[in-house]
């Protein structure tokens, strides 16, 4: 506590856990650094409440935070057409990602909640990893998805898209 | 948990809803919201995208989302080209972007599904045809029709007979306000102009020229070209009709020039210039121990029909050109701009067998399997005929081809077997991506089939029959974004039209 650096904030998750982290891994989320910005130094002597996010899966988001902290901060924000799509992750994000599926969709939500893009996106190419190179059933056992479509509908879309198929 | 048929009660969103519910607070794919799910499926490609949409209904009206869909074509299509997305600028919002995808995607593969129309039985003479914004506007000498797919077939939209003597012999269609303008060229030199609207034509004007036989025919509200087999080329100047119902009765010549040398193959067009408008013939001479060449003679008019400059330009030019330049072949002030020799090949030997010009792109199909693809600059300064690339792709002679200004073109083989997608912008800016793709039908199957059924024919003759239907023996071939059309003649002379819709 010595530096500016490595002033400590309190989180208390939604199951009402107190946690400690330093301000600049805290700071990866948006909606935490807007809320420091607002408290000013109020934000150091209290608690901030994470309403939306339990204990598990805040320290989850930390343990991500405080590995990336170092790194450049995201550049563009609006990169949605951005030129390609890859879905490569780093290899330490894999590890990190190897979860339950709960968890794994707990943490996509806390990232965006929290509004840490980088984490959503490592989050979300994790899912579509998972979708890639699966058929319509796979998907579905996968993800415990319940199939509303009638086979004649099924069958109906699968002709209909069958133009991408070499 | 075993998996349950559809239900009674309603689908979608309220199953997922229930499915929720029974899982309790377990977190499942379908808790995440649409816009993260969005975010996910951004990020796979766009055969995994068709396949999701087959798991469920909520997850397939996110597949088929439009803004995915955009991101998806402009990787795929626009970006790779470095080139500013102009193609985006149509309609705003209402287009269908998984549409689009799925149409560039089977142009670029060559897939189409064939459709097979048959347009006149004998004893009709042939038929010339032309393929606008999805409508097919097709004439033989019992009349004018339109064609245009409803509901994945393509069906007779409008009929309008033609009660003139002679036959028709040529064919230009244009825009104008969502109507399409049809000029018709004759034998006897006459030409009419019809506006086909709301499944309906009608005659607009007509004039009986005394140029001769019609080779080709252009139009530009309100000017009109035509040029003749005895060589001679018009520009006419229309007068605004006084109500929508009369005739246009005031037409003027604006230009009328007789040539030295008859030109065929040749193309016509007229475009509009910033300055006005530019009438331009693109036509094959042969030029005595040179072979064939490519000429290239361009007319810039006032808004108001005034002749404000001629020039010529070839793919070949010698002293002679300056020589026969100098001497006013068309008794006009006349510039002349040479162009780089052709380089891979000075010259060809025999005729180009047709020619389309749709500036800045010049073709012309040859009968030694190739085709020749000339980039034509039109500026202030300059006419000038660009070094020709030689199009490899055919097996076969080639007999038509088309090309439009955006540089895509279609062309077929004399013996009608093999019909090829170019795109010439990669070939002239020397992009290393493959230059042509030919077209294959999705479902030749069902074109047997109709064979078989309109000639009620056992399978046993499936194969013979078939065989005949294919050898058609004259050849033209149109296209616009959804489809090309090929033109043909069975043995039995009923004159076949051959659809290759990509949608």
């Amino acid at each position: 506590m010595s530096s500016e650096n490595s002033k400590k904030l309190m989180l208390q998750s939604s199951d009402g856990e107190d946690i400690t982290v330093d301000r600049d891994v805290a700071e990866k989320s948006v909606l935490i650094k807007n809320m420091v910005g607002d408290l000013g130094e109020d934000a150091m002597e209290e608690a901030i409440p994470i309403p939306n996010v339990n204990a598990a899966v805040l320290k989850k988001v930390i343990e991500w935070c405080t590995h990336h902290k170092n790194d450049p901060p995201a550049s563009n924000e609006d990169d949605s057409d951005s030129r390609k799509k890859t879905t490569d992750i780093e290899e330490w994000d894999q590890k990190f990602m190897q979860v339950d599926q709960e968890m794994l969709f707990e943490i996509i939500l806390a990232a965006n909640y929290l509004d840490i893009k980088a984490l959503l996106d490592v989050g979300c190419k994790t899912v579509a990893n998972m979708i890639k190179g699966k058929s319509p059933e796979e998907i579905r056992k996968t993800f415990n998805i319940q199939n509303d479509f009638t086979p004649e509908e099924e069958d109906q879309i699968r002709r209909e898209n069958e133009w991408a198929e070499e | 948990m075993p998996k349950r048929r559809r239900s009674d009660e309603d689908v979608g969103e309220d199953c997922a809803r229930a499915k929720r519910s029974r899982t309790g607070s377990r977190r499942n794919l379908l808790d995440i919201s649409d816009e993260i799910l969005l975010r996910i499926l951004s990020y796979l490609p766009p055969r995994e995208l068709l396949r999701t949409e087959c798991v469920s209904r909520r997850m397939r009206a996110l597949a088929a989302d439009g803004g995915i869909w955009k991101t998806k074509y402009l990787d795929t299509f626009t970006r790779p080209r470095l080139r500013a997305p102009t193609v985006v600028a149509i309609n705003g919002e209402s287009v269908d972007w998984k549409s689009r995808f799925k149409t560039k995607t089977n142009w670029s593969n060559g897939k189409a599904k064939l459709h097979e129309l048959e347009v006149a039985r004998p004893p009709a003479g042939p038929v010339i045809a032309k393929v606008h914004n999805g409508v097919i506007i097709t004439v033989d000498p019992s009349g004018l029709r339109a064609w245009s797919s409803k509901q994945g077939t393509r069906t007779l939209r409008a009929h309008f007979p033609l009660d003139a003597t002679s036959a028709a012999t040529c064919l230009s269609t244009e825009n104008v306000d969502g109507q399409v303008r049809v000029l018709l060229g004759f034998e006897d030199g006459s030409w009419l102009v019809y506006g086909y609207e709301r499944d309906r034509f009608e005659l607009h004007c007509s004039h009986l020229s005394a140029d001769g036989p019609l080779l080709a025919v252009s139009l530009s509200h309100p000017f009109a070209m035509t040029v003749s087999r005895t060589k001679f080329l018009s520009i006419y100047h229309l007068a605004t009709r006084d109500s929508p119902t009369s005739c246009c009765k005031d037409i003027s010549t604006v230009a009328r020039f007789q040539s030295d040398a008859s030109f065929s193959p040749i193309s016509v067009s007229l475009r509009r210039a910033p300055s006005g408008i530019i009438a331009a013939v693109a036509y094959a001479f042969e030029r005595l121990h040179s072979g064939w060449c490519m000429g290239l003679q361009e007319i810039r008019l006032s808004g108001t029909g005034r002749i404000l400059e001629s020039r010529l330009a070839s793919s070949l030019e010698t002293a002679l050109d300056r020589e026969s330049v100098r001497q006013n072949k068309w008794n006009m002030t006349t510039r002349f701009t040479s162009s780089m020799p052709l380089a891979v090949h000075p010259q060809t030997r025999s005729p180009p067998t047709s020619l389309s010009y749709e500036h800045p792109y010049l073709i012309g199909t040859l009968a030694d399997n190739t085709m020749m693809s000339f980039l034509v600059t039109s500026n202030h300064d300059r006419l000038e005929i660009g070094p020709g690339r030689r199009l490899w792709g055919h097996t076969s002679a080639v007999s038509g081809a088309e090309v439009n200004n955006r540089g895509k073109a279609v062309s077929i083989s004399s013996r009608g077997d093999e019909v090829r997608v170019w795109e010439l912008e990669h070939v002239m800016t020397g992009f290393p991506a493959k230059t042509s793709t030919r077209i294959r039908a999705v479902d030749a199957l069902s074109s047997i089939a109709a064979a078989l059924a309109r000639r009620g024919s056992g399978l046993g003759l499936a194969l013979p029959e078939m065989k005949r239907e294919l050898e058609l023996n004259r050849r033209w071939v149109g296209f616009d974004e959804q489809q090309v059309a090929v033109l043909g003649e069975t043995a039995d002379h009923t004159q076949v039209m051959a659809l290759y819709d990509f949608t």
